[in-house]
């Protein structure tokens, strides 16, 4: 860790020349070829090394902190469930999905790889529930290594944040010490959870941002480029761990786009120099992170390429793409649809993620009446059912021959052509009409048909409509297709309902016929497919039964369509929004910590750990963005009424810090009272780092203005000293539950329940 | 319009003069027609060059100026012509055959039986405040509708009913948008193209006049918002009168058609929104005036405090007192509300009965769960199947009232003696209930519930009113001391089981057929949950000494404060129709899909004119694109002239609060998540059609300072005839969606929407 502080002395006269370039920038230290000419001629091969006391204890405080008995609990910790699973998966190579972006994990998995822990040579890995004993191979510490390491540079960063802002030492010190007290941050970065390398990436991409602007005299100069390119570096690593980190990048773009904009007034600069200066931002925080966001996933996909528990979530084409599962299934099938193939047919874009279906029909029919008087056909019953089934096997037979067999060379299906659909078990072909369906009135009936002589005539036409067909080849193409079947009768497609047939469907999934065409549950595509090669019935269905396959041409997705359906599918498709959780909160919970989030228990004391912040820092954070909207609004008024109450660099400095901190707390606070997903109290935690910098900026202020008033500063001091002894008391007397390492009894638990809201766990010794 | 642009500017005005008229006229119309133009009528120059060709153009100053419209006399003149001509067009477009079709169209279903409520004084429950539909009710009332017709499914025909009444009154709350329109318009802009255009597209608009020809309440809140908007835009014009008369009438008046609107749908509180948002930046400006002290700028503020918050309040306070009072009949809505507010309708079971105040050892009472839609808590001789063990017998809600509700009160150790003194049940008293018809124990365990694995089953147990320990529960009044007896009614009970520490529980989960599909109970370990409150709500005691249920009688805030709690969870819970299309808010300003106003031969679509639609899509990117280049300009110090700058200022400050006004009534419905339809935007699109007209006008007068001079001003007119003939155009082809299609779908080649059809999305 080599801070660059304390200039004092040893670099005097660079110092007093750049007091008088730039006056504010007096703590912009830096080991620098210094200013003027005559001082490189002087020291030519100098370095400057220069350490910063504080930030480096501090920084020592936190690694030990975040490191101590971090193999402690061996157990696996909240989500650690999914972590240290995704982490497996990916050193098997196998495909799964997770709503978050894979940076995170991807920096675990790299840690696992390094020490040499090979998943394939476990027999009994289960990360079924939380509280499971790792097996005794698993490199538990090693892995919790990575946010922790990172998390605590956190502390130090934050220092050099309050630094970088131009706060007092004794401001920037409060700052990092809130950090390293808050046992909330501290429990979020012992464990493999996404946010010790979160709130890394977080403050790196904050501080090189400030770093870049105080550069603002020296623009163009080699370490302007380094510290722009790693502003949009580490906000991208921010936006690739959780999605949260876009914020982050909004808070930098806007911060750069303001800055940017008081350049255009800047008479003397010329349109072309504000054009290089447009270039160099686009390039590095736009163009450059968005390449880098794309890699990575580039990364991630190249990892991935065995089929795995989660294919089912992603559409047959990009499961076909994966090795194993689907693909070895429908590797080598004939790519196209013919008069005479067999197919099974999966409705492409499932209404519940996870929980695909195929069109099906079994020799059951409807009821002749249903529950609420309606009547049915009483025809077969079509569905769509969530197993793959032999009874999932349907024929397309051309209207106007009888065999079925598929002609040599076959004939390929094409948009528009006319078909019926014949189940292969029960040979009877696909109908609808004008009946209404049995859970959606509204729509038609979809039968299998069965001819009853009263006058209701087979319906059994369809027509093919390819919806993705691009350019000339219209051909009905193996998984990836996607086709509506219309009815040629009544114009209306074949829809997958969603809703759940009762007991006499099997609780099945409803088919029925819809006059909206034009919508996602209308689209169905081929996953199985194979041409009939046997005339007689008992050989289609022996064929049926035994899934041979005949190897043709492999099927292949680019690694941009793959993109851009994961993008997709983790941006727009959320799972079960009404999952409730004992330990889920609003944002209205947080910022006064009003709430913990049970992680872990022992199974026989009643040792336990819990994600709970350290109340003394987040309520005086919270309380620090209220005084500072107060007396923002006070000293806009008292301006408005003709008073300057600050001069204007500290004014500008003032705003300046608002735009920073206060902006970037509500950008990373606001948009939680939008989302409809379950909420957990570490979704906050970003807020938290905002929030203690806004803290130590308020405390700054209040000494600066308090400078006139008798005894000011004394107090200020004091106020410093007694918070931070508060916090280091909570700090703490609450660590019982961050290590998790105490067995506590019932009474010593209720005693550290201050808050009524606060919710530990007991074990009842005494059982019924 | 063309006509009055060719034969404008023969007389010419002395500038002088008019700058010495009143105060008053100053503010007329006219006034500020020749303030923006007044350097080019002092100039001579482009007035004359539009009538004398011939002659050469004078050097002028290096900054070309604003051609000149009209002169100030005329301005206003033609000012209330337009206007005139406006609304007299507008009246005519939504009056036209407006008894057509002679039977419910969509939402007519909902409003026309409302109304009909009102009429008949039935009470009944509705997500929505219920201004709009007692001015529906008292429009049928005073027409001659009786009340009769049920209003039961859209396509129902009328027959003899009198419903044109209640049409025609919609329909000229729905004319009124035009004049609004064009007179808010020149309000902020003093432009009258800007206004005319603005007026004209709100004329056009096929969606906006479909909405107001039917009985809805639609046209009614855009004309309460659009009232609003105007009042407020007009007090703000007297700026510099301030506390005088007018002033006073303006900003009063603003807060009626606030609460107005607020108190027809919730949507109302958009323009709230807006109109505090306005009101706080002109604070900021009177506090920004050095030469108002802090007591005269504290009286504006409290004046407004008084008209724009204080009087809505008490106006929206008030349509509630007048909907109660006029609802006096028990009806459709009793069961949405609680058993208190129920003994005031006449007609319903509870009222003007009697019962005791207090709950005593050995009484009988029936428990109903607090929260809209609680049933009671109610058990039956029927075991948990198999597959849920312990096979105990079933204990559900249910919301019928039914002898299986009823439970007897027991204390926690001893059987009650039933004839002797009653001792009061107190909170956190230890208790059991027994039920009355089995004979069982209320009881809990730790066994999952059948449906919520999370929770614990509840269960009736033991023989003859003996169970176990496990009958224990403490009784809790929420927010009341230990000790204090529990009321009927009032009280907010939970029942913590003692052992377990869970407490009961109900929700909307219902229990298979074996459950007889009444809803499950439960024991929620989380006693915190929102959902464990019950209250007493029947008791027999001959001990007790009954009170009249009327000390049970909400206050009208009660009732005010519940029915909005009822409103609001009405409002989350509304989930689509059966088949119904309803839609999202990206869909609206691209008019991507319509509503099926009437489905029979004589078909009725609500869409907006999607030529005006478009153009307002095209208009909003012209705006960004604009004020773009104008910050960038002047932030890179480019100079404009004095007269420019005030021009640009002023246009660009209208379209900015249009703008402001069209993103508080549009993008609030990007999160929300309940049932949306196409109908929604329309109080914004009326914004969006404002804000194009001052964009078009701006856009229109900064391109002809681009032509050669003597072109200027035909080119101006040029444009604007374009504008509005496109409109009428539009609105012309359009016309049949809004006064029924007949024959063939679009599809048909005989049909008159052939090739109308534009987007495969519409349902023509």
């Amino acid at each position: 860790m080599e801070g660059h502080k304390d200039l004092s002395g040893q670099d005097g006269d660079a110092q007093t020349e750049k007091n008088e370039e730039k006056e504010e920038k007096e703590m912009e230290g830096r080991r620098l070829p210094s200013v003027t000419t005559a001082q490189r001629k002087s020291k030519p091969f100098s370095v400057q090394f220069e350490l910063d006391f504080m930030q480096c204890a501090l920084f020592l405080g936190s690694i030990f902190s975040r490191t101590w008995q971090l193999g402690l609990p061996r157990a696996v910790v909240f989500d650690e469930l999914h972590f240290a699973k995704f982490v497996t998966l990916y050193l098997k190579g196998i495909f799964f999905f997770d709503v978050h972006p894979p940076l995170g994990k991807l920096l675990l998995a790299l840690a696992g790889d390094y020490t040499g822990f090979d998943p394939r040579l476990e027999t009994d890995i289960n990360f079924d529930r939380i509280g499971a004993g790792y097996s005794p191979d698993f490199p538990v510490y090693q892995l919790r290594l990575v946010p922790a390491v990172l998390g605590s540079a956190v502390v130090p960063l934050v220092y050099q944040i309050a630094a970088e802002l131009g706060l007092s030492r004794w401001a920037a010190m409060i700052a990092g010490a809130f950090i390293l007290l808050d046992n909330a941050l501290l429990v979020q970065s012992r464990f493999m959870l996404m946010e010790g390398m979160l709130l890394f990436f977080m403050c790196l991409s904050i501080l090189s941002l400030l770093k870049f602007r105080n550069l603002g005299h020296r623009e163009f100069s080699l370490q302007w480029w380094l510290w722009l390119a790693m502003t949009g570096l580490s906000f991208t690593c921010t936006l690739s761990i959780k999605h949260v980190g876009f914020f982050t990048a909004i808070l930098v773009l806007y911060i750069v786009t303001k800055d940017y904009w008081t350049m255009l007034a800047d008479v003397s600069l010329s349109d072309f120099c504000l054009w290089k200066h447009f270039a160099a931002r686009a390039g590095l925080l736009v163009t450059v992170p968005m390449t880098m966001y794309i890699y990575i996933y580039y990364i991630h996909l190249s990892l991935l390429t065995k089929a795995g528990p989660h294919d089912s979530i992603m559409t047959s084409a990009f499961q076909a793409s994966l090795e194993g599962g689907l693909a070895a299934l429908t590797r080598g099938q004939p790519l196209y649809v013919a008069f005479g193939s067999q197919i099974t047919l999966r409705h492409t874009f499932d209404p519940v993620p996870g929980k695909p279906c195929w069109l099906h029909s079994h020799a059951h029919v409807y009821p002749i009446r249903y529950q609420d008087g309606r009547g049915s056909s009483h025809q077969q019953q079509v569905t769509c059912y969530i197993f793959k089934d032999i009874n999932n096997w349907w024929i397309i037979k051309h209207p106007e021959k009888d065999s079925m067999v598929a002609d040599d060379p076959p004939v390929a299906v094409k948009h528009g052509d006319i078909v019926q659909l014949v189940h292969g078990i029960t040979s009877r072909a696909l109908n609808s009409h004008d009946v209404a369906a049995p859970l959606t009135p509204q729509n038609q009936e979809v039968t299998c048909y069965i001819d009853y002589n009263v006058s209701m005539p087979a319906q059994n036409l369809w027509r093919v409509e390819i919806v993705n067909r691009d350019g000339g080849d219209d051909k009905w193409q193996t998984i990836k297709s996607h086709v509506r079947l219309v009815h040629v009768n009544t114009s209306q497609a074949l829809k997958m309902t969603g809703k759940q047939l009762p007991e006499w469907g099997f609780h099945q999934l409803e088919v029925a016929t819809d006059r909206l065409v034009n919508q996602d549950s209308t689209i169905w595509n081929v996953e199985e497919h194979r041409y009939t090669r046997t005339p007689d019935k008992d050989g289609q269905i022996r064929d049926l039964s035994q899934a041979e396959m005949i190897p043709l041409e492999p099927t292949h997705l680019s690694f941009f369509d793959k993109f851009l359906e994961l993008q997709y599918r983790i941006l727009f498709i959320q799972g079960d929004t009404e999952m409730e959780h004992k330990y889920s909160s609003t944002p209205l919970d947080w910022p006064l910590s009003s709430k913990n989030l049970a992680y872990w228990m022992h199974p026989v004391t009643n040792a336990q750990i819990h994600l709970l912040g350290n109340p003394v820092v987040w309520i005086a954070g919270t309380l620090s963005i209220i005084i500072y909207a107060g007396l923002f609004f006070f000293y806009l008024m008292r301006q408005k009424r003709g008073f300057q109450d600050l001069p204007t660099n500290e004014w500008h400095q003032f705003v300046f810090i608002g735009d920073l901190l206060v902006i970037g707390y509500l950008l990373h606070y606001l948009p939680f009272f939008l989302t409809d997903s379950t909420l957990f109290l570490h979704n906050y935690l970003p807020c938290v780092i905002f929030k203690v910098l806004a803290l130590a900026s308020v405390i700054d202020h209040l000494d600066i203005i308090l400078y006139r008033v008798p005894h000011g500063s004394v107090i200020v001091r004091y106020t410093i000293l007694a918070l931070l002894m508060t916090a280091s008391w909570t700090f703490y007397r609450l660590s019982v539950f961050t290590y998790g390492n105490v067995d506590l009894t019932a009474e010593q638990i209720t005693s550290l329940a201050w808050r009524e809201s606060w919710d530990f766990l007991v074990h009842l010794r005494v059982g019924f | 319009m063309e006509n009055n642009s060719s034969e404008k500017t023969h007389k010419r005005k002395n500038v002088h003069k008019q700058n010495a008229e009143t105060t008053e006229e100053q503010r007329s119309p006219g006034k500020f027609l020749n303030a923006s133009e007044r350097s080019i009528i002092d100039d001579e120059t482009s007035v004359q060059a539009e009538h004398s060709k011939e002659r050469d153009n004078k050097p002028k100053d290096h900054f070309r100026t604003i051609p000149a419209l009209v002169d100030p006399i005329r301005g206003n003149v033609l000012y209330c012509i337009l206007l005139f001509t406006l609304t007299v067009t507008s009246l005519i477009t939504r009056l036209y055959n407006i008894e057509n079709p002679p039977h419910v169209c969509w939402d007519e279903t909902h409003f026309g039986k409302m109304g009909s409520w009102y009429i008949k004084r039935t009470f009944f429950f509705d997500v929505h405040p219920p201004l709009g539909k007692m001015l529906i009710g008292l429009a049928g009332y005073l027409t001659g509708y009786d009340g009769e017709f049920p209003f039961s499914k859209p396509g129902d025909e009328y027959g003899e009913t009198r419903y044109v009444g209640m049409r025609v009154f919609c329909a000229l709350l729905g004319a009124a948008l035009v004049p609004l329109a064009y007179m808010s318009t020149w309000l902020l802009s003093r432009s009258l193209t800007a206004s005319l255009i603005a007026g004209t597209l709100v004329l056009f608009d096929t969606g906006t006049l479909t909405l107001s020809r039917h009985i809805l309440l639609d046209p009614i809140l855009m004309f309460f918002i659009m009232a609003a908007t105007y009042s407020l835009l007009k007090f703000l014009s007297y700026k510099d009168r301030s506390f005088s008369l007018v002033w006073w009438f303006w900003l009063s008046a603003t807060g009626v058609f606030l609460a107005a609107s607020i108190g027809v749908k919730f949507v109302g509180l958009f323009v709230i929104l807006l109109a505090g948002y306005t009101t706080v930046e002109d604070l900021w400006q009177l506090l920004g005036d050095q030469k108002l002290t802090l007591a005269v700028i504290f009286k504006h503020f409290l004046a407004r405090a008084i008209c724009l918050i204080i009087l809505p309040a008490v106006c929206y306070l008030f349509f509630f007192a007048i909907h109660f009072k006029v609802l006096s009949n028990s009806g459709s809505g009793d069961g949405f509300y609680s058993s208190a507010f129920q003994s005031q309708l006449i007609g319903n079971k509870l009222y003007n009965v009697s019962m005791p105040e207090y709950i005593a050892y050995g009484s009988l009472l029936t428990l109903k769960q607090r929260r809209t839609g609680g049933a009671y808590l109610h058990s039956h001789w029927h075991l948990y199947p198999e597959e849920f063990p312990p096979r105990q017998q079933q204990v559900t809600t249910y919301s019928h009232k039914d002898e299986n509700n009823v439970w007897r009160m027991k204390q926690a150790t001893e059987e009650p003696d039933v004839t002797g003194y009653p001792h009061l049940v107190k909170n956190g008293d230890l208790i059991r209930l027994e039920h009355i018809t089995t004979k069982r124990n209320l009881h809990s365990h730790h066994e999952p519930a059948p449906i919520t694995k999370r929770h614990f089953q509840v269960s009736g147990y033991g023989t003859d009113g003996m169970g176990d320990a496990n009958d224990v529960w403490q009784i809790e009044i929420v927010g009341a001391p230990h000790g204090s007896p529990i009321q009927t009614v009032r009280s907010k009970l939970r029942l913590i089981h003692y052992h377990v520490k869970c407490a009961l529980f109900s929700h909307d989960k219902k229990l298979p057929k074996w459950g007889w599909e009444q809803l499950e109970v439960t024991c929620n370990p989380n006693v915190k949950d929102n959902r464990v409150f019950w209250s007493v709500e029947e008791v027999i005691d001959p001990r007790l000494p009954n009170v009249s249920f009327e000390v049970y009688l909400p206050s009208l805030m009660e009732k005010f404060v519940e029915s909005h709690a009822v409103m609001t969870q009405g409002n989350s819970g509304l989930k689509p129709r059966e088949g119904e299309v309803t839609s999202r808010p990206w869909q609206w300003p691209i008019d991507f899909r319509g509503q099926i106003f009437s489905g029979k031969e004589f078909r009725i679509y609500l869409l907006g004119n999607p030529v005006i639609f478009w153009s307002i899509l095209i208009i909003f990117g012209m705006y960004f694109l604009v004020i773009g280049i104008n910050a960038v300009r002047q932030q890179r110090g480019v100079q404009r002239s004095q007269e420019l700058r005030e021009f640009d200022q002023r246009m660009m400050g209208a379209a900015w609060w249009f703008l402001i006004a069209w993103a508080l009534h549009y993008l609030p419905f990007w999160p929300m998540t309940r049932v949306l339809y196409f109908h929604h935007y329309f109080p914004a699109f009326l914004y969006s059609a404002m804000f194009a007209g001052v964009v078009l006008d701006y856009v229109i007068i900064k391109l002809s300072l681009g032509v050669p001079k003597g072109l200027a001003i035909s080119f101006y007119h040029w444009c604007v005839g374009v504008i509005v003939s496109g409109s009428s155009y539009s609105f012309y082809i359009f016309h049949p969606m809004t006064y029924g299609m007949a024959g063939p779908l679009a599809a048909d080649e005989n049909s008159m929407m052939h090739r109308l059809k534009w987007l495969d999305s519409w349902d023509i």
